[in-house]
C-alpha cells in the first residue's frame, strides 16, 4: 500500500453550476474515506467567498487560488509543486467517492507495481445505478470511445480488466509516474485527457487498470473531462473540445513521417465533416468541427509540446496498444444497441390500399380529357405564359446575377423565379418549353398526389384523404391558374401541400425541416406576396415550439433560411431603391387581364370563395340570365362552415393553425387588389390573388377534413357533409375544366419565340443582340422595351423592370430614343442603338388599336421606313421589323458583374446543397420516422 | 382538470379563435384600408427636332417663246427676298436648280439646324412685279416648309389663264409628287400628275392646263412620297390682249370645319365705274365629303358680319361664291362647315390693263410662336383674325429681338397693324385659336400670304419604357 496519497481537488465556481453544493458533497465524501487522503490540496479557479470559505473549513492543507481560465491540468500543474506523497488522487468539485472507494484504488495500486493508475467506476451523481464510464478505449483512427457510458450497473464490468485508459476523474496515479509523464497535456482543452494520460503510460511501459469496486459519482460541472449538460452550449461545447482533442491526439500520436501529411488533410477533412454533419442531421455540429479544426491547425506549439513529451516518456511501441483498441465489431454492436428504441410507431400509409392511387390516376385521365392535344403541342402559350429559352444554358444564364435579358441597360439579381423556371425547363433540356405543357398535363394528378399526402397528416381516415385529394384538385384557384395560364400560381398550388406535409413536421427532423424550407423557398419564388402571410404562420409555429419545450426550434427557424438567402440579392436591390413593396410583386410575365375586382362585397364574396379574377373562373359567360355571378360563393359556404366547427374539436390545435392559416391567406387575397407595383405596357396591374387564395383554401380544407376527422358524429353524417362539401367544388369546376372544349380557354399552341424568327435565326439564340420592341398603346403613347436574345422568356422576365418604382436615367434615354425614331428626327439614333447591342427594331401593331394608337403606329412605321440606317426585314400581320444596318456591338456583363454572379451563385447553390444534404434521408432519420404518428397534433403543434 | 370544464374551456378557445380570425376579415373587408398604388412609368420624351428647312417660289416664270415648246419656261421677272430665323439658329441659305426654266436663276432654300434640341424658327418670303406683255402686276408668297401634302386653292385652267404649278425639293433625296385636280366632275388623277419626280435640290414647273384642260375652278392636291415638297400656284390671266394681273398662291389650311381667312383687301367699292363685274369670289372644296358650309365677311375692326351665306358643298366639287357688295376695306372672311372644307378668295383691283388680283388663302391656327417675315412690297398689313375666343397676341419685329406690340382681339372679330417691307415679326398668342396674314394693297398691286405657324414637327412624344 502506498504510504501517501495526496488527493488534488479543482474547483471552479463559475455560477453556472451549484459548485458549491457539489464541492460540500465532495468533501463530505471525502471526510468519510474508510482510507483517509493523508493530503488534500484545493486549488480554486476564480473568484467566490463562500467557496472560499469551504475550501478553508476542510482539511486541506492548501487552498490555491487561480484565475478564471485555468483549465484543470493548468490547475493540476499548479498544485503539482505542492505535491507529498507516492500516489496522487484527480479530483474535482463533482467527484463524491463511495466511502471505500480510496482503499479499493489503492488497494489495486498496490497489488500491481506495473501499474500506472487505478481508475474507478463513475457512476451518475444522482443515480448510482447508472454508469458514466468504465474505462475508454480508442478505435484504429484515434477516436475516443467511453466504455459502459449510460448502462445501467448490474455489476457485469465488475470483472476489473486491463484497459487503454480510463476517464480523468477519480483515477490513482502513482506521482513518480505522473512527473514522469509531465502530467496532462493542456492542449487538449479538457476532452480525452484520461485517454492521453492512460495512452502515455502504456508507451512508457507501465498498465493502467479499473478498479470497479471503487466507485466515484460524478456531476459533469465540467471541470475535469467536458461538461455533460444538455443545454445547447455546452453541448457545442462538448462537441468542440472533444473534436479538437481528437484532431490533437491525432497529430500527436502520429509517426513523424505522417505528421505534414495529417496536417495539411486537417481542412479537406474539415469539408468533408461538414457534409458528414449534414447528411447525419447535425447541423450545429458544423461549427464547433470547423472552429476545432481552425485551433489544432494554428496551435503548433502545443504539437510539438505533446510530441516531445511522448517522446521523452516513450519505452513501448504504439503496437502493444492495438489489443487495447476497440474493434469495430465491438462498435457497432455498441450503435445497435443505441438505436433500439421504441416509439408510439406510425401506422401504414395505405397509398394504394386506401385509394389514393386511383384518385391520381382518375385526375391523370381528366386532365388528358379536358386538354385536348397539349400533348404535340411544343410550347403554352396565352395569359402570363412565355417560352423558356431553348436551351438549358440559357435558362441557368436568365437566372444569374448581371444584365437581364429584358430592359435598355437593366442590370442586377434575377428574380428567383428564375431558378425555378430554370429548373423547371432542365427537367426537359432538349426543348424546355414543352416542360410547362407536361406541368399543365400534370397539374391535375400532381395536386390530388400532393392533397392526399398532406392529408394524411391530418387524418387516417382513406375516405377523407381521398376528399381532399380531390378539393385540392378541383380548387377554383388552380383551375383559374390553368385556363387563364398563370405558371407561378399553378406551382405554388402543387408546392402548398409539400410544404404543409413537411413544415407540419419541421420540428420532428432535419430532414423535414430541410425539405419543407426547400418548398417554403419555392412558394416565396413564385408568389411572393405569401411572404405576411407565411412569415406570420412561422412565428405561430416558433410559438407553439418554444411553448410545447420541443427540441425542434432550431429546426423551425431553419425553415425560412432558403428563401432569405434566395432574395437576399433582389431584397438588397430593392432596400438600396428604397422600395421594399416591389418584393411582393408577381414574378414572371404580369399578366394584363384584369384581376381586380370591383370592390362591391358581392366581388369580395366570390374572390374569398376562391375565385381570384372577376369572371370567377369562365362562369361570367355560363350562368344563365339573370343569375348574379355571385351565387358562385356558395362553393365555399359548406367547407368554410366545417372549417368554423373544427376548432370546437378535441385536440383542436391543428384545425386552429389551419384556421389561421386560411385567414392569412384570405387577408392576403383581400390586400391584393390594394397593393399595386407592378404594371405592363402602361397599365397598373394589381397583385394576383391566386397564390393567396390557395392557401387559404389549403387552410379551409385542412381544417374542415379535422372536423369531420375529429368532432363526434355519426358516420353517415360524415359522408355527407363530405359529399356536400366535394360535390359543390366539382360541380364549380365544371366552366374552367371544359374551357380548353368549348375554346374559351386562353391557352394557345405556342409561340416558341416572341420575336419574328429572323430575329433568333440572326442572334443564333444568345442574349447579346437586343430588338427594340413599340408597341403603339390605346392612348397615343408609345410602349418601348429592349428584349435580349431571340425570345422574350419566361425566365427572362424581371420584376426589376415590371415592378418599377419610378424613371430612371435609363428610362429616359430610351424614351429620347424612342421618341427620335418614331419622329422625322434628325437625330442619328440608329448608331445609339447599335452601339448599344440592339440590332433590331420591332412595331407590334395591337390587336383592337385605337384611333391614336393606329395614328403614331402609321407615322412610326412611315418614319422607321425613311430613317437611314434601318432595312425593313419583313411584315407579317400584326409587326413589322427593321434590322440595324450598321454593325452592332455586342453586350456583354462587365467583370465586376461576373464577380457577384459568382458569390451570388456560389451562396445560393452552397444553401441548396446544405438543404439537400438534410433532406437524404439515411437509416436513422427513418427508423425515426417510424416511431413517430403521421398525424401532427396529437400532442405536438401542426 | 375535471371534463365539464375542460369541454367548456376548448369551447372557448375554439371561439375565441374564430372571433379574433372573423374579425380581421370583417375589419380588413368593410374598412377602407390604404394601398400601395404606384403608377406606371412613363416618360414625355421631345424628338431631337430635324433642321428647319424653307424653299422659296422662286421669280415668276412665264411660258416660253419662239422656239422654245410649251413645256418650257423664262423667268419673267426678278424676286426679292427677305430672310429671318429666331435666335439663336441661323440659317443656312442653298439654291434650288430650276431645270425647267431656261436660263433660270432658280429659287433659293434656307435652313436652320436645332439648338439645344429646340427646332429653330424660320422664316422667309418673296415678292415680284412684273411688267410685261404676257404678266403684269405684283406677287407674294412665303418660303414654305416641304410637306407631304398640300392643299392649293385658285387658279384656273381656262383659256387666257396661263398657271402653273411650282414644285420644290430643298432635301436630299428625290421626290414623287401625284397631284389630284378636284374640278367639275370631282377629283380626277391626271396622268400627267402622277409620279412628277423632283430631284433633290431642284424645282419643277407644271402647267395646270397639262393636269385638267378647261378646268374652270380647280383645287390642286399636291401628294408627295419619299420626300416632302413645297407648292405654289402661279396664276396670272390675260383678258383680250391685256394682262390682268399676277400671283404665286400660297398652299391654303388643310382641310378642317372651320377655316379662317384672315384678311382680303376689297379695293373697289360696288356701284362705281368699271365695277360691271363682282371682284371678290369665294372658292372652297369639301374634299372627301358633301356638307353643308355657313360663309361669314366681317370687316376687320367690327363685330358685325357684312354678309352671311350658307351654302350647300357636294363633296369633292370645288364651288364659287360671290361675295358681292363690300365696300372697300379689309374684310375677313370664314367658312364654318360640317365637314371639313378648304377654302380662299380671290380679289381684283379691276378689270382693265394695269390692275392685279390676288388669291387669299385659309390661314392656318397659330398653335405655336410663328414668324412672318414681310417682303418689298406696298402697302404691308398684318391681320390677325380670333376665333371664338379673345386672342392677344404680341408682334415683336426683328424676328421677336425688338420690343413687342400688343394685338388684342375680341372673339369672332379681326385687328391689323401696319408693318414695315423687310422686316420680319414674331407673334406670339395667349391662345391657339387664332390666325393671321399679311396684305400687300397698293397701286395696280394685290397680294397675300398666310402665316404659317412656326413648328409642327417636333410633337413630344409619350414613351413607356
Amino acid at each position: 500500500m502506498p504510504a501517501r496519497v495526496h488527493a488534488l481537488l479543482v474547483v471552479r465556481p463559475d455560477g453556472r453550476v451549484p459548485a458549491d453544493l457539489h464541492l460540500r458533497r465532495t468533501l463530505a465524501a471525502l471526510s468519510a474515506q474508510t482510507r483517509a487522503v493523508d493530503a488534500l490540496t484545493i486549488v480554486i479557479c476564480g473568484e467566490d467567498e463562500r467557496t472560499r470559505r469551504i475550501a478553508a473549513e476542510s482539511r486541506a492543507e492548501a487552498v490555491i487560488g487561480a484565475g478564471r481560465t485555468t483549465t484543470y491540468a493548468q490547475a493540476l500543474r499548479i498544485a503539482g509543486h505542492r505535491l507529498r506523497g507516492d500516489a496522487v488522487w484527480l479530483l474535482a468539485q463533482d467527484t463524491a467517492p463511495e466511502p471505500n472507494a480510496l482503499a479499493r484504488l489503492a488497494g489495486a495500486l498496490e497489488a500491481a507495481p506495473s501499474m500506472a493508475f487505478a481508475a474507478p467506476k463513475l457512476v451518475r451523481w444522482d443515480d448510482r445505478s447508472r454508469l458514466v464510464s468504465l474505462g475508454i478505449s480508442m478505435t484504429r483512427f484515434g477516436r475516443s470511445v467511453v466504455l459502459a457510458a449510460g448502462e445501467l450497473d448490474q455489476g457485469q464490468y465488475d470483472g476489473g480488466e486491463d484497459v487503454l485508459a480510463a476517464d480523468v476523474r477519480g483515477i490513482l496515479v502513482r506521482t513518480d509516474v505522473w512527473r514522469d509523464l509531465d502530467g496532462l497535456d493542456h492542449a487538449l482543452g479538457g476532452a480525452d485527457e484520461g485517454l492521453d494520460l492512460g495512452v502515455r503510460a502504456r508507451l512508457a511501459g507501465h498498465r493502467v487498470a479499473l478498479a470497479p469496486a471503487a466507485v466515484v459519482a460524478v456531476a459533469g460541472d465540467g471541470v475535469a473531462a467536458p461538461p455533460a449538460g444538455d443545454d445547447l452550449r455546452e453541448r457545442l461545447h462538448r462537441i468542440s473540445v472533444e473534436r479538437t482533442a481528437q484532431l490533437h491526439r491525432r497529430l500527436a500520436y502520429a509517426p513523424a513521417s505522417a505528421v505534414l501529411l495529417h496536417w495539411l488533410s486537417l481542412l479537406p477533412l474539415a469539408l468533408w465533416r461538414i457534409v458528414v454533419d449534414l447528411v447525419a442531421k447535425r447541423p450545429l455540429r458544423i461549427g464547433p468541427d470547423v472552429a476545432a479544426s481552425v485551433v489544432v491547425l494554428v496551435r503548433l506549439g502545443a504539437l510539438v509540446r505533446a510530441r516531445r513529451r511522448i517522446r521523452r516518456a516513450k519505452r513501448r511501441s504504439w503496437s502493444l496498444l492495438a489489443p487495447l483498441r476497440i474493434t469495430r465489431a465491438g462498435l457497432s454492436s455498441r450503435l445497435l444497441d443505441a438505436t433500439h428504441t421504441v416509439g408510439e410507431g406510425r401506422e401504414e400509409l395505405r397509398f394504394f390500399s386506401g385509394g389514393g392511387a386511383w384518385t391520381v390516376l382518375a385526375f391523370a385521365l381528366v386532365s388528358v380529357v379536358t386538354l385536348p392535344g397539349l400533348l404535340a403541342w411544343p410550347a403554352l402559350g396565352g395569359g402570363a405564359l412565355l417560352p423558356l429559352r431553348p436551351t438549358v444554358a440559357g435558362l441557368w444564364a436568365d437566372a444569374a446575377f448581371g444584365p437581364r435579358p429584358i430592359g435598355w441597360a437593366l442590370s442586377g439579381p434575377a428574380d428567383p423565379f428564375s431558378l425555378v423556371v430554370a429548373l423547371l425547363g432542365s427537367l426537359s433540356p432538349a426543348s424546355p418549353s414543352r416542360a410547362i405543357v407536361v406541368l399543365w398535363l400534370l397539374a391535375l394528378p400532381v395536386a390530388a398526389l400532393g392533397g392526399w399526402f398532406a392529408a394524411t397528416r391530418l387524418t387516417t381516415r382513406s375516405g377523407l384523404r381521398i376528399v381532399v385529394a380531390s378539393m385540392w384538385a378541383l380548387a377554383p384557384t388552380l383551375l383559374t391558374a390553368l385556363a387563364d395560364g398563370r405558371p407561378a400560381a399553378v406551382i405554388v398550388h402543387l408546392a402548398l401541400p409539400w410544404l404543409l406535409f413537411t413544415a407540419a413536421v419541421a420540428h420532428r427532423s432535419w430532414a423535414s425541416a430541410a425539405a419543407g424550407s426547400l418548398l417554403v423557398a419555392l412558394v416565396l419564388a413564385c408568389a411572393p406576396s405569401l411572404a405576411p402571410a407565411l412569415a406570420c404562420l412561422w412565428i405561430v409555429a416558433l410559438v407553439l415550439v418554444a411553448v410545447h419545450g420541443a427540441r425542434g426550434f432550431a429546426r423551425v427557424c431553419w425553415l425560412i433560411v432558403p428563401a432569405v438567402v434566395v432574395f437576399w440579392p433582389l431584397g438588397l436591390e430593392r432596400w438600396r431603391t428604397g422600395d421594399l413593396w416591389a418584393l411582393l410583386a408577381d414574378p414572371g410575365a404580369v399578366g394584363a387581364g384584369d384581376t381586380a375586382t370591383d370592390g362591391s362585397l358581392a366581388a369580395l364574396a366570390l374572390r374569398l370563395a376562391g375565385f381570384p379574377t372577376p369572371d370567377a373562373a369562365g362562369w361570367q359567360l355560363l350562368l344563365p340570365e339573370g343569375m348574379p355571378l355571385w351565387v358562385l360563393a356558395l362553393v365555399a359556404a359548406p367547407v368554410a362552415l366545417l372549417a368554423a366547427a373544427s376548432v370546437f374539436a378535441r385536440r383542436a390545435l391543428p384545425a386552429m393553425v389551419l384556421v389561421l392559416m386560411a385567414t392569412t391567406g384570405l387577408l392576403t387575397a383581400v390586400f391584393a387588389d390594394a397593393v399595386v407595383v407592378s404594371a405592363v405596357e402602361g397599365v397598373a396591374v394589381p397583385l394576383f390573388a391566386a397564390p393567396a387564395l390557395s392557401l387559404a383554401w389549403a387552410g379551409l380544407v385542412g381544417a374542415a377534413v379535422v372536423a369531420l376527422d375529429r368532432l363526434p358524429m355519426p358516420s353517415p353524417a360524415r359522408v355527407t357533409a363530405s359529399a356536400l362539401m366535394l360535390s359543390v367544388v366539382v360541380v364549380a369546376a365544371v366552366a374552367p375544366l371544359s374551357a380548353s372544349l368549348r375554346d374559351a380557354s386562353g391557352l394557345t399552341n405556342g409561340p416558341t419565340s416572341t420575336l419574328p424568327a429572323y430575329v433568333a435565326a440572326e442572334g443564333g439564340g444568345g442574349r447579346s443582340e437586343g430588338t427594340l420592341v413599340l408597341t403603339p398603346l390605346a392612348d397615343g403613347s408609345m410602349s418601348s422595351r429592349v428584349v435580349w436574345g431571340g425570345t422574350e422568356s419566361l425566365g427572362g422576365a424581371s420584376t426589376l423592370s415590371s415592378a418599377r418604382t419610378g424613371v430612371v436615367d435609363d428610362d429616359a434615354v430610351l424614351a429620347r430614343l424612342t421618341a427620335d425614331l418614331v419622329t422625322s428626327s434628325a437625330a442619328q439614333s440608329t448608331d445609339d442603338l447599335a452601339a448599344h447591342g440592339i440590332g433590331f427594331v420591332l412595331v407590334e401593331i395591337p390587336a383592337d388599336e385605337s384611333d391614336a394608337a393606329r395614328a403614331i403606329r402609321l407615322e412610326s412605321i412611315n418614319n422607321l421606313n425613311q430613317r437611314d440606317g434601318l432595312d425593313n426585314v419583313g411584315e407579317a400581320g400584326d409587326r413589322v421589323l427593321w434590322r440595324i444596318a450598321v454593325d452592332v456591338d455586342e453586350r456583354a456583363a462587365t467583370a465586376a458583374q461576373q464577380r457577384v454572379q459568382a458569390g451570388i451563385a456560389l451562396w445560393q447553390l452552397a444553401v441548396v446543397a446544405v438543404c439537400l444534404l438534410l433532406a437524404v434521408p439515411t437509416a436513422e432519420t427513418r427508423a425515426d420516422a417510424r416511431r413517430r404518428s403521421r398525424i401532427v397534433g396529437a400532442g405536438g403543434r401542426a | 382538470m375535471n371534463p365539464r370544464l375542460q369541454t367548456a374551456l376548448r369551447i372557448a378557445g375554439g371561439a375565441a379563435v374564430l372571433a379574433v380570425c372573423g374579425g380581421a376579415l370583417a375589419v380588413v373587408v368593410l374598412a377602407p384600408w390604404p394601398g400601395v398604388q404606384r403608377d406606371p412609368v412613363q416618360v414625355t420624351a421631345r424628338p431631337e427636332p430635324d433642321t428647319t428647312v424653307v424653299a422659296c417660289a422662286g421669280p415668276l416664270v412665264a411660258a416660253g417663246q419662239g422656239d422654245a415648246s410649251a413645256a418650257t419656261f423664262v423667268d419673267a421677272a426678278g424676286s426679292e427676298v427677305v430672310v429671318a430665323a429666331a435666335a439663336p439658329a441661323v440659317s443656312d441659305a442653298a439654291a434650288i436648280a430650276a431645270p425647267d426654266v431656261i436660263g433660270g436663276a432658280g429659287a433659293a432654300s434656307f435652313s436652320a439646324a436645332p439648338v439645344d434640341r429646340i427646332r429653330a424658327e424660320l422664316a422667309a418670303s418673296g415678292s415680284s412685279r412684273v411688267q410685261s406683255a404676257e404678266l403684269s402686276g405684283f406677287a407674294a408668297s412665303a418660303c414654305v416648309p416641304p410637306q407631304l401634302e398640300s392643299w392649293l386653292v385658285g387658279g384656273s385652267a381656262a383659256t387666257g389663264a396661263a398657271d402653273v404649278l411650282v414644285l420644290a425639293n430643298p432635301g436630299d433625296v428625290a421626290s414623287s409628287v401625284d397631284v389630284t385636280i378636284y374640278g367639275g366632275t370631282g377629283a380626277q388623277q391626271p396622268a400627267a400628275g402622277v409620279d412628277i419626280v423632283v430631284p433633290a435640290g431642284s424645282q419643277r414647273v407644271v402647267p395646270i392646263a397639262s393636269l385638267g384642260l378647261g378646268e374652270q375652278l380647280p383645287v390642286l392636291r399636291v401628294t408627295a412620297g419619299e420626300a416632302p415638297v413645297s407648292a405654289w400656284l402661279q396664276t396670272s390671266i390675260i383678258r383680250t390682249l391685256d394682262p390682268g394681273g399676277v400671283d404665286q398662291v400660297d398652299a391654303a389650311a388643310v382641310p378642317a370645319q372651320s377655316q379662317t381667312i384672315p384678311a382680303v383687301s376689297v379695293v373697289r367699292a360696288p356701284g362705281e365705274a368699271g365695277a360691271t363685274d363682282i371682284t371678290t369670289i369665294l372658292r372652297m372644296l369639301a374634299p372627301s365629303a358633301p356638307g353643308a358650309a355657313t360663309v361669314t365677311v366681317t370687316r376687320v375692326g367690327a363685330s358685325a358680319p357684312a354678309r352671311t351665306d350658307a351654302v350647300t358643298l357636294e363633296a369633292g366639287v370645288p364651288l364659287e361664291l360671290e361675295l358681292g357688295g363690300l365696300d372697300v376695306g379689309t374684310y375677313t372672311v370664314r367658312v364654318d362647315a360640317d365637314v371639313p372644307v378648304t377654302a380662299a378668295v380671290w380679289e381684283t383691283s379691276g378689270f382693265a390693263a394695269g390692275d392685279d388680283f390676288a388669291w387669299y388663302p385659309a390661314a392656318s391656327r397659330l398653335n405655336v410662336p410663328s414668324l412672318v417675315a414681310v417682303a418689298d412690297g406696298p402697302g404691308g398689313t398684318l391681320t390677325i383674325a380670333a376665333g371664338a375666343r379673345d386672342a392677344v397676341v404680341e408682334v415683336a419685329a426683328g424676328a421677336g429681338a425688338a420690343a413687342s406690340e400688343t394685338v388684342t382681339v375680341a372673339a369672332g372679330t379681326a385687328a391689323s397693324i401696319a408693318v414695315d417691307a423687310g422686316e420680319t415679326y414674331r407673334l406670339v398668342g395667349d391662345t391657339d385659336d387664332f390666325s393671321a396674314a399679311l396684305t400687300y394693297q397698293g397701286d395696280g398691286a394685290l397680294a397675300s400670304v398666310p402665316v404659317l405657324p412656326g413648328d409642327a414637327a417636333a410633337e413630344p412624344i409619350v414613351v413607356v419604357p
